[in-house]
């Protein structure tokens, strides 16, 4: 069953030209010598055609480019969003968060401590450094970031839930 | 490719000001739009709004069209978030393409056989009928890829999928379909 399900998919690469040429030209091969590839190439590329000369298009009313083109005329193009949305302004937000929080680490760390431990001959352990932690982890400006950053993650959380949601479910047969 | 070329011509011409130049996008795109579109819903008139809808969303934000992809992807793009925020309402249901209208279109068809014209509208038909039977995403795929003629990785960026997403639901629809095929239509479909 796996077998030939795997010669389904490699016939139907090569049916639609998905595969690279070197793998066209195996499949082209395995049809040619194998009577079970060139049998199910044979069904597939039948049903390939069938829906090709099957996929006819339904037709709309004689006013249906009337109807468009008056609602149009109506209608105002919306302005290209380079035109309000600059990028150097958004670019230039985000350097100053990422340089505010650097700056708030390099703040901690240097207000902090560090107690070198004496190195000898025979050991060397770690320096016990001591960071102000609640410099970093305190103030206004902290609580801030993390309202924006719990705002933005659940807005994220909205838009995946929406787009799952808005998957449509099978019909049943 | 010519087709491409000239789609991004005519946006240039309504950019500029030349808005009697969409009327021939309209034109050119109106029944693949509308094929899609009764995917989604179940009557012709909801599906005829739907679809002027979603030229004029077109037309509105035709400057963020940047021309990386062909119009075509862009617009089945503007078709299937339409649809899916009108579903999201609750107001209708899905309706696959109808048989009858099928061999009506089918009729359209020139052919110099009378039998083969009939064979043809015979096959047709019931490979509509399959059609029914599969679950909607995948009929919806399958109207991509065959009727509106878009690429694996076209399909991909409509759906919001990644390309092998789209190679696998692709195989499945295709699985599923031969599946009715065989098991409900296998002695009218042999016989082609």
């Amino acid at each position: 069953m796996a077998q030939e399900q795997n010669i389904d998919v490699q016939i139907w690469e090569y049916i639609d030209g998905s595969c690279s040429a070197a793998e066209k030209q195996r499949v082209a091969d395995l049809i040619a010598r194998d009577e079970a590839w060139a049998e199910t190439y044979r069904e597939l590329s039948a049903l390939h055609l069938s829906l090709a000369e099957a996929a006819e298009t339904e037709q709309p009313s004689l006013r249906f480019t009337k109807n468009v083109m008056e609602q149009v005329e109506r209608t105002q193009m919306a302005p290209t969003i380079k035109k309000y949305i600059n990028p150097i302004v958004v670019k230039g937000i985000a350097a100053v968060f990422v340089a505010g929080v650097i700056t708030a680490f390099a703040y901690a760390v240097h207000t902090g401590s560090a107690d070198h431990t004496q190195v000898s001959s025979h050991s060397y352990t770690m320096p016990d450094i001591n960071i102000n932690y609640t410099v970093l982890f305190s103030g206004p400006v902290f609580n801030a970031i993390v309202m924006v950053n719990i705002i933005l993650a659940l807005l994220l959380i909205d838009k995946l839930l929406r787009r799952k949601k808005s998957l449509p479910t099978n019909a049943s047969n | 490719m010519q087709e491409q070329q000239d789609d991004k011509l005519l946006i240039q011409l309504v950019l500029s000001g030349q808005q009697a130049a969409y009327s021939i996008l309209v034109n050119r795109y109106q029944s693949y739009v509308f094929t899609l579109v009764l995917r989604y819903v179940k009557e012709r008139e909801v599906a005829e709004e739907l679809s002027q809808d979603v030229f004029v969303k077109a037309y509105r934000y035709l400057c963020d069209f940047r021309g990386k992809s062909k119009f075509s992807t862009w617009l089945y793009t503007i078709v299937n978030t339409t649809c899916l925020s009108y579903l999201r309402k609750g107001e209708n249901d899905i309706l696959l393409l109808e048989e009858d209208k099928i061999i009506h279109i089918a009729d359209r068809q020139t052919s110099e056989n009378p039998a083969t014209k009939l064979e043809q509208k015979a096959s047709n038909a019931i490979l509509a009928r399959a059609m029914k039977l599969l679950p909607n995403e995948q009929a919806r795929i399958l109207d991509l890829f065959y009727i509106a003629e878009q690429s694996i990785d076209e399909i991909g960026l409509i759906l919001g999928l990644t390309t092998t997403n789209v190679k696998v639901k692709l195989y499945r629809a295709r699985g599923k379909l031969k599946e009715i095929l065989d098991t409900k239509f296998s002695a009218e479909f042999s016989d082609r």
